[in-house]
């Protein structure tokens, strides 16, 4: 008897193994659990409001708001209790907001930059000042987040943006050869016309095998190899699941602020050159002139640095830095090692200017 | 129990030689297929992929649209424009309310020095809310009630999103 359940052993082990891997891979993990309200809303976006955990006495006075990108969820910023760049803030005392995109739909397919930036940001950021009562605010845009703050930024430089927290900012794309969607989005192989007449918005999935296409043994191998070594390991797997949930849950880009960034910034590099126009304002970088953190991940296949060094050189502000981490577009944030070297520092620049 | 016996007493892993060339195959695949996907051939193959699929999936567009329009009018039904029409109506009932708030608040502003709403210190920590009771007096005396329960407003209609 001994004998016959040591050898079922094995057998229980790669059963209990097959188990894990069904329910991760076709479950979504318990994601953004933050305790947060909903303050404001306009269309598809949604503008919250994290429950503080800080006595009112000890918070920071300018509040916070988080921009991610458009084609993902901003779950990202708030992935599973305890490894969650939102709840760090909230504990350290900052009033924390966050900008929810929203999911287009073929209603929204006109939305651009220009409304974005001109439109649903300065409505939001007059949200949080009615609520917070203060008339400054600090700003933090992820990727295309970024792009939208910076434009916002420069064309706003008076509305009381205080400190901007740019994360992987794609800027500059004047350095073709290297940038790893360059070829991809050229105007001899890709017709983005040609694509928007046909899907009104730019598909999630289309956008999301671009971005799993310039790794794709990575991200179609690698990844569910790193799942079956380590099954073993519970930590491992929770956090697997957790990013999985994330990563397979791609939203669609509107069409018309998809199209500024393959033909105005991918094509022409008008944000840097000080050639884009919103809403038939220029954006001159110069003229924005809030404290500055550019955080650059050096290992960034999506945003490489050069697309984010440039920007210091071209801003207005006095107080600018760029802060360098070893890491990938979403390792630097939330990676393993994010909660020992991106946010602390990120929360000790930012606290130092936030009273 | 020391390193170096720990390291004694540990069970080989039949499996890690395995893993290691595995690894090493995938790291040379990797890296060549990076420089695959980097390429002007690969750009010029999904690009042709990509406008093959949409030379063949264009004719059969306008018709169907077309048939589908016409069914849904024949059974009286709203179309995808009709909705579409309607969620620009309440984007825009939506852009007119935020800027009544927004006078409201300049209003308010002049009238007696707004303070902020506090709809979140409700959930914060007993520390907190001993902190945000006396403030909310203050605020109710400063005759700034409404504006909170404006705010309230907002929180407690989740249907209020558009989404």
């Amino acid at each position: 008897m001994v004998q016959a359940s040591v050898a079922m052993e094995p057998f229980a082990l790669v059963e209990e193994q097959l188990k894990t891997v069904t329910r991760v891979m076709t479950s979504k993990a318990p994601i953004a659990q933050t305790p947060k309200e909903l303050v404001w809303t306009l269309n598809k976006a949604k503008l919250y409001r994290y429950v503080p955990v800080v006595p009112e006495k000890d918070r920071h006075r300018i509040p916070l708001l988080l921009i991610f990108a458009l084609m993902n969820r901003p779950d990202i910023l708030d992935l599973r209790p305890g490894h969650s760049f939102v709840e760090y803030l909230v504990g350290q005392g900052f009033d924390v907001y966050l900008l929810d995109w929203g999911v287009p739909g073929p209603e929204d397919k006109h939305l651009k930059f220009d409304d974005y930036t001109l439109e649903y940001m300065p409505r939001a950021i007059r949200k949080i000042k009615a609520l917070s009562g203060v008339e400054e605010v600090s700003v933090l845009g992820w990727c295309i987040g970024a792009i939208l703050t910076t434009i916002y930024a420069a064309l706003r430089p008076n509305d009381g943006l205080r400190n901007l927290i740019l994360l992987t900012a794609p800027l500059d794309f004047s350095q073709k050869e290297r940038l790893t969607f360059g070829r991809m989005t050229d105007e001899k192989y890709f017709d983005v016309d040609k694509v928007l007449a046909a899907f009104g918005n730019m598909p999630a999935e289309m956008i999301d095998y671009g971005a799993k296409a310039l790794k794709p043994v990575e991200n179609y191998i690698g990844n569910y190899l790193k799942l079956w070594d380590n099954l073993d390991n519970p930590q491992i797997v929770e956090s697997w699941h957790a990013m999985n949930t994330w990563v397979s849950d791609n939203i669609p880009m509107a069409g018309g602020a998809f199209r500024q960034l393959i033909v105005d910034l991918y094509r022409n590099t008008r944000l840097m050159t000080g050639e884009l126009v919103i809403r038939g304002e220029r954006v001159n970088l110069n003229r924005l002139r809030a404290n500055l953190l550019t955080v650059i991940a050096e290992g960034d296949h999506i945003t490489p640095p050069c697309q984010s060094e440039t920007l210091l050189a071209k801003v207005g502000s006095r107080d600018k830095e760029v802060y360098r981490v070893q890491g990938g577009h979403i390792g630097i944030m939330a990676g393993n090692s994010a909660h020992k070297r991106t946010w602390p520092h990120i929360e000790q620049w930012l606290a130092s200017r936030s009273n | 129990m020391s390193e170096a016996q720990a390291e004694a007493t540990k069970q080989p892993d039949p499996t890690e030689k395995f893993r290691e060339m595995r690894d090493a195959y995938l790291e040379i695949w990797s890296k060549n297929l990076i420089e695959t996907v980097n390429s002007e051939g690969y750009a010029k193959a999904s690009g042709a992929t990509l406008d093959g699929f949409l030379a063949v999936a264009a004719p059969f567009k306008e018709p169907t649209e077309k048939a589908m329009l016409k069914m849904l009018q024949q059974l009286n039904m709203p179309t995808s424009a009709d909705f579409m029409s309607l969620s620009g109506r309440f984007a825009n009932v939506e852009l007119l309310l935020d800027n009544l708030d927004a006078k409201l608040d300049r209003i308010e502003t002049l009238l007696g020095g707004r303070k902020p709403a506090v709809t979140a210190e409700a959930r914060a920590p007993k520390a907190a809310r001993k902190t945000t009771a006396k403030k909310q007096t203050v605020l109710r005396a400063g005759g700034t009630s409404k504006r909170t329960a404006t705010a309230k407003a907002v929180r407690r209609n989740p249907r209020k999103g558009t989404r």
